[in-house]
């Protein structure tokens, strides 16, 4: 007879480190905010696209997530409870910096100037070894608004699952996909509008407006 | 036009590559958590302090109340109230508290519990 191994409780150290931050434990906070600080910041940047605005991101999402561990009851993943909080901070963060721009603006604060801004610095050496179309790609995920950039942040950055994306934005996995293909729409019809192709924006118009022709416009 | 994915996930990447978190970033959380927790020991130690207040302010009315009728005492002791009223309950009490071994010129003592004959006919 196959004696049947006994199941031993599988030790999970993330587990264990939230656990032991909801008692309180400083060390263990740090533990964990050292584990995901890198991975926070880069999607922060990549969502806010300012460095200092990131920071601000990554502080209020790991104080919110510290002050409130205790009401985690690990019905979802920490990363998905922790992403979560990213992105509406991102959100947050991104409405209130546009509201004081609308009612104080200062030469070279607004995100059109922060875009370009980042445009620049970013193109002395890539844009000489990168193509065109990831420099107009570069563009035109800046000109996203916050919520699709972080569905396509999340998807092609950090590699989540439909699943994963649909619990962090908290909606059903079907809603993701057509979150994606509409930022993917999105991207095109700026891509296409950096490139000056009329025809081409008009077909990506055509496709975010959910028109049924897909024949491009004649030039 | 297509949006090629690796294309996507190169830009991102190539993006996020210029970019390093702060490394005084967890001080700076470690500092408002400090400030949190000062914070909550100051509600913790005023609920405390409210708490003593009330005890302290109690104490003080108390005190204040006994100097108040400390002089009333005798005019309490020589009240007559309406005879085989409630009120004489309470003349009784008083006297119980503040008992008097001389009775008033011309007066039941108040801890004289003898009935008067007044008192008896109003019974019957």
């Amino acid at each position: 007879m196959t004696a049947i191994a006994e199941l031993e409780p599988v030790f999970d150290p993330e587990l264990d480190l939230i656990a032991r931050c909801q008692t309180g434990d400083r060390q263990a906070f740090e533990e964990l905010f050292t584990f995901y600080r890198d991975d926070v910041f880069r999607f922060a940047y990549l969502v806010v696209r300012d460095s200092t605005l990131a920071q601000d991101v990554v502080q209020e999402t790991f104080l919110k997530v510290f002050r409130s561990i205790d009401k985690f009851q690990f019905r979802s993943s920490f990363k998905s409870w922790l992403y979560r909080v990213a992105v509406n901070e991102a959100i947050t963060l991104l409405r209130r910096r546009r509201i004081k721009e609308e009612l104080d603006p200062a030469p070279g604060t607004s995100q059109e100037h922060q875009r370009d801004r980042v445009d620049r610095a970013w193109q002395p050496e890539e844009a000489v070894l990168d193509s065109e179309e990831r420099h107009l790609l570069h563009i035109a995920i800046g000109r996203l608004d916050p919520v699709h950039r972080s569905v396509i942040v999340l998807k092609y950055f950090h590699e989540f699952s439909d699943t994963e994306i649909a619990a962090v934005i908290g909606c059903p996995p079907g809603t993701v996909k057509s979150r994606l293909h509409r930022a993917r729409e999105l991207l095109r019809h700026h891509m296409a509008r950096q490139m000056g192709r009329p025809d081409l924006v008009a077909l990506s118009y055509n496709r975010l407006s959910a028109k049924t022709s897909l024949v491009p416009c004649e030039r | 036009m297509r949006v090629n994915e690796r294309t996507i996930r190169e830009v991102l990447r190539s993006e996020a590559a210029r970019v390093a978190p702060p490394p005084d970033l967890w001080e700076r959380i470690e500092r408002e958590l400090d400030r949190d927790r000062m914070r909550r020991e100051r509600r913790g130690s005023r609920r405390n302090l409210f708490g003593f207040q009330r005890v302290a302010a109690a104490a003080f009315a108390a005190v204040c109340l006994w100097f108040l009728i400390t002089p009333v005492r005798p005019i309490l002791r020589q009240e007559t109230f309406f005879a085989g009223s409630w009120g004489d309950i309470e003349r009784t009490w008083i006297a119980a508290v503040w008992p008097v071994t001389q009775p008033d010129e011309g007066r039941p003592a108040v801890t004289d519990l003898r009935w008067s004959s007044r008192e008896i006919s109003l019974l019957r």
